[in-house]
């Protein structure tokens, strides 16, 4: 099964968006044509789900989790092939500090036509560009603890987001995400595998290419980042048939990581294949 | 450093973490007695609010949100128990309803409630944060069908809306 998470930047809770519903779409619409059977999306809101469903081709269920919360609001929408599996909102983690509404992580059961079932957590956590790594840490040690919790209840779990911090990063040692299967396997009930570290750095061959998925442009020079990732529980993990989780950049629709027109920041899709 | 000042240094801390844990368990009890007042008000005395240590609430709340796991606790003492907690509303017929269930970090906060709908948790790193959730969970609709559940049976009757061909308001 392939799945899709995208940061589309079509309607961001602060600012203006920086792409079309229309361009948007046609990204949705190739990843469907590639196979995907979900597209999960954050910076949308209920109109620009509205305006995307309407330009994307094939039998479509949408999600979409845009409600208030705090003073701003959720961000977050899945398109998914209704022929395929269903989705059916589960779960949300707030955080308040000092005030502050924190969005931690929605959560959706996912139920394909096989009778599989996962609970697919999706987030977007606070930008880097305004520091808020204590509410980033504070997510994810909210996140983790019922992440914690449905592990225990034998839940398989997928988690996907624009998490704003790289692999390495506290907030991923806080959510236990290891690079490891091997280690995963060993404490399934502890670890989450993440299969995202190897678009973390450039390959040895050529340096000078993309990696990551995310750029940012500062004066003539840009930076490269992977905030974008997906994790998996031991669930999806098989050593005898050497089974495990892939993430790749969906670079069909937009091969280039450079922003576009007077965008400074911009992500690539990536996309989930489970075993 | 010597080992008697590691020990004082550790039951310093854990002096400081209980005092902690005090505070964040008082604001609780206060949000409670605050919200319980109103409930009571609202219903004349219909519907009784309370904490209750969640191995109590499970006693009697068939609907008991179970999310929460803990392992095994050392003794299973009051202490140990505190630490997880469930707002439980009570009609006068004995019913009760779970309304939200509330656990406390070792040191006090962060304060996290699951509910009022399950898999709906909020993290509370203060007071005012905490007075902010339990507001916004009193306001839920699921509370309110809860609490007018409980208080049907000691309620008086809706009044009877009008029978057709009476209404003229067209």
């Amino acid at each position: 099964m392939s799945l899709v998470f995208w940061n589309c930047a079509v309607a961001p809770t602060r600012g203006r968006g920086r792409r079309s519903p229309e361009d948007a779409a046609a990204v949705i619409d190739s990843a469907f044509r590639s196979g995907s059977s979900i597209v999960a999306l954050c910076e949308v809101d209920e109109s620009a789900m509205r305006a995307m469903a309407t330009r994307v081709s094939g039998p479509l269920g949408t999600v979409t989790m845009a409600e208030q919360v705090g003073r701003s609001r959720w961000d977050l929408g899945v398109f998914y092939r209704a022929d395929r599996l269903t989705c059916r909102s589960h779960g949300a983690t707030i955080v308040r500090d000092g005030g502050t509404v924190v969005r931690g992580a929605r959560s959706l059961w996912v139920r394909t036509t096989g009778g599989s079932e996962f609970l697919l957590y999706l987030l977007h956590w606070r930008s880097r560009l305004r520091g808020e790594q204590r509410h980033r840490l504070e997510s994810a040690v909210a996140v983790r603890r019922n992440i914690e919790s449905d592990l225990s209840n034998g839940y398989p779990v997928v988690v996907m987001g624009d998490f704003n911090d790289e692999p390495f990063d506290a907030s991923l040692t806080v959510l236990r995400a290891s690079r490891d299967p091997r280690r995963v396997l060993l404490s399934p009930a502890q670890w989450l595998y993440n299969p995202s570290w190897h678009l973390a750095a450039p390959r040895a061959a050529t340096p000078w290419e993309d990696f990551g998925t995310l750029v940012r442009r500062s004066g003539s020079s840009s930076s490269r980042y992977l905030f974008d990732q997906a994790l998996t529980s031991a669930h999806f993990l098989d050593e005898e048939r050497g089974q495990a989780p892939e993430v790749r950049t969906f670079r069909e629709a937009r091969p280039s990581l450079e922003p576009a027109g007077s965008a400074i920041v911009d992500h690539l899709p990536i996309e989930l294949l489970l075993p | 450093m010597s080992a008697p000042h590691d020990f004082d240094t550790a039951i310093d801390a854990a002096l400081n973490a209980s005092a902690d844990h005090d505070r964040a368990l008082a604001a609780v009890r206060a949000l409670t007695h605050e919200l319980a007042q109103s409930v009571s008000k609202r219903t004349s005395g219909g519907v009784k609010i309370e904490l209750v240590n969640a191995d109590e609430a499970a006693r009697y709340v068939s609907q008991m949100l179970t999310a929460f796991k803990v392992g095994p606790q050392v003794g299973a003492d009051e202490e140990d128990r505190q630490l997880r907690q469930v707002l439980v509303a009570t009609g006068k017929s004995g019913a009760a309803r779970a309304l939200w269930e509330i656990q406390f970090a070792d040191t006090g906060y962060p304060v996290t409630l699951r509910g009022p709908e399950n898999n709906a948790t909020v993290d509370c790193y203060s007071e005012e944060d905490l007075r902010d959730a339990f507001v916004q969970a009193s306001a839920h609709g699921l509370v309110g069908r809860k609490i007018a559940g409980l208080n049907r049976t000691t309620a008086p009757p809706l009044p009877t809306p009008p029978t057709s061909g009476t209404d003229k308001s067209e």
